[in-house]
């Protein structure tokens, strides 16, 4: 799981990425959209 | 002169010791659509994610509104009302269509149904395809998709990475038809294209960049008839 800096769960079930994914990986594919989305990644 | 409702001063910045960036300026009033155009490498989505916080200035300034946004995270300004579409992995593909909207309205604690109604009426394709996985719909569909969820924090800038990357001339004239429609609006959009001449048709303003730096700045109009960008940027 990772979280993000608001407290939400942004493991990847609640992303939907496919669950095949580390979370880590999911922020380095979505980075750029997870920003745009207006959600701080913390420690990632 | 008044000041633009966006503007990116004098930006000088890179990613490491090397500046991309060198006092560039990139700006866009309200309403109106400004394009950015220039070779491959001209720093052209650099300047944007410069806009956007995404990289660190060491010279120059951003102002929304007449603040200064400059120290703002990107997440703190899509607070502030900036919306942004990154040119690849910009929907999140195993979710549905109202799923990757949801993901835009994150920052919004009230009604967000309206706001979908409005994007639906948009893009009508995207409601016919709301519960189908982002991941299976044409380019075209997708970059909807991108748009769509970038508009569900009721922007007041639109920042969109070469929206038309990738799909077909027709798909493109219809996504600028709708990206002018979204300035009419009052959004106003700041657009970085490859497809420089489709682009500058439309833009109010167009930023011609080359090794990170002004190189051209006018109308939209002015920018296809002036003879040199034509013949150096604009394939004669």
């Amino acid at each position: 799981m990772v979280e993000v800096a608001n407290g939400t769960d942004f493991s990847s079930e609640n992303l939907a990425c496919g669950g095949a994914l580390p979370c880590k990986a999911v922020l380095d594919i979505y980075e750029q959209m997870i920003l745009g989305c207006g959600i701080a990644p913390k420690g990632a | 002169m008044s000041e633009p409702f966006l503007i990116g001063e004098a930006m000088t910045g890179g990613y490491g010791a090397v500046d991309i960036l060198n006092d560039c300026t990139i700006a866009v009033e309200k309403g109106e659509i400004a394009v950015i155009v220039g070779p491959n490498g001209a720093g052209k989505s650099t300047a944007m994610k410069a806009v956007f916080g995404m990289l660190n200035l060491r010279g120059g300034q951003v102002r929304l509104d007449g603040e200064d946004i400059t120290a703002l995270s990107p997440q703190d300004r899509v607070a502030k009302g900036m919306g942004f579409v990154p040119q690849t992995s910009n929907i999140f593909t195993s979710m549905t269509v109202e799923e990757n909207l949801e993901m835009g309205a994150f920052l919004r604690h009230d009604d967000i149904s309206g706001t979908m109604a409005q994007i639906y009426d948009l893009f009508p394709i995207l409601k016919e395809k709301r519960y189908q996985a982002a991941g299976e719909l044409s380019g075209g569909q997708r970059q909807q998709v991108a748009v769509g969820r970038a508009l569900m924090t009721q922007p007041k800038v639109l920042m969109l990475d070469e929206p038309t990357a990738g799909v077909s001339p027709i798909v493109m004239d219809e996504l600028f038809d709708r990206i002018i429609e979204i300035a009419r609006s009052g959004i106003s959009i700041l657009m970085v294209e490859q497809n420089a001449r489709q682009a500058l048709e439309i833009a109010h303003k167009g930023y011609v960049l080359v090794q990170g730096a002004n190189r051209f700045t006018d109308s939209g109009q002015a920018l296809m008839q002036d003879p040199e960008v034509r013949r150096s940027f604009l394939g004669g």
